[in-house]
């Protein structure tokens, strides 16, 4: 388990950054300018989902592609006459099961991304404003858990991603989504 | 007449596929008593490597198509023993 997670480093901060991100992105505008009007778990259940479901649409494509186009760069380099070669042998195969082990890990932490903000919402329906410093926190800690890995600078890491989750939300205030 | 020693050049790319797949692979296949994979080459990209497959009878379409399911590339066969008896090749000196 530990060495699929650490395989799948990408896809796990794919989901979990863009989970946490479009929750910014659609509840916003929500949460500050209609406070009155509860955040319900079937909301809540309704943006996650549908923010896992476009996230592993797009982890699919793009890091599928992403691999069979280094294939294609593979074949160049070993002199394959015929394109798409490689694609037909097990490592054609082992792309395609590690794409999709990185959907569902990616779609895993992309729900719980958008979902812990907005439970901490439900939790405090008088202050639902605590669903933005959630999220805003979770990517604080994000940061820090990155620079970590990289062994870059904490403070760097945690405010860039503050400062985009910040964007975002504003983003989401202004078109007022949900 | 059964082909007891063959020496193939392979590459393969950087990263994929894995020597031990391909030593799997060719083990897999029927007659294969033994396997040496030596890694000659190590390119920006490529990976090419000296794999010396023994046996008593060996299928050499088997062996390649082994290889070649994995990835990898058989670009030649270098050196063929055969026969009941096994022979230590001697390279001519010029």
């Amino acid at each position: 388990m530990k060495k699929l997670l650490k395989d799948q480093l990408f896809a796990l901060l794919l989901g979990l950054i863009d989970g946490i991100l479009t929750v910014l992105a659609l509840a916003t505008g929500h949460v500050l300018k209609h406070g009155e009007t509860p955040i319900t778990l079937s909301l809540s259940l309704k943006v996650a989902f549908a923010t896992a479901v476009s996230g592993a649409c797009i982890y699919f494509f793009s890091e599928y592609s992403r691999q069979r186009h280094r294939l294609i760069h593979a074949e160049k380099q070993l002199n394959l006459a015929t394109h798409g070669r490689l694609a037909t042998t097990h490592i054609g195969r082992q792309i395609l099961r590690e794409t999709l082990w990185g959907v569902l890990i990616s779609s895993i932490f992309n729900f719980a991304g958008g979902m812990l903000p907005l439970s901490t919402a439900m939790i405090f329906p008088q202050a639902q404003w605590v669903a933005i410093v959630i999220a805003l926190l979770m990517l604080v800690l994000l940061g820090i858990g990155i620079a970590s890995l990289v062994y870059g600078n904490a403070l760097a890491w945690s405010v860039s991603l503050v400062l985009a989750g910040a964007f975002v939300a504003f983003i989401g205030y202004k078109l007022n989504v949900v | 007449m059964g082909i007891r020693q063959i020496l193939l050049d392979v590459d393969k790319a950087r990263e994929r596929p894995e020597i031990v797949d391909i030593a799997t692979a060719i083990e897999s296949v029927d007659c294969v008593e033994g396997l040496s994979i030596v890694v000659n080459e190590i390119d920006m990209e490529t990976v090419g490597m000296e794999i010396t497959v023994e046996g008593e009878d060996l299928k050499y379409d088997e062996i390649v198509a082994a290889i070649e399911k994995t990835g990898a590339v058989v670009h030649s066969l270098d050196q063929l023993l055969a026969g009941k008896k096994m022979i230590t090749p001697v390279h001519r000196s010029r």
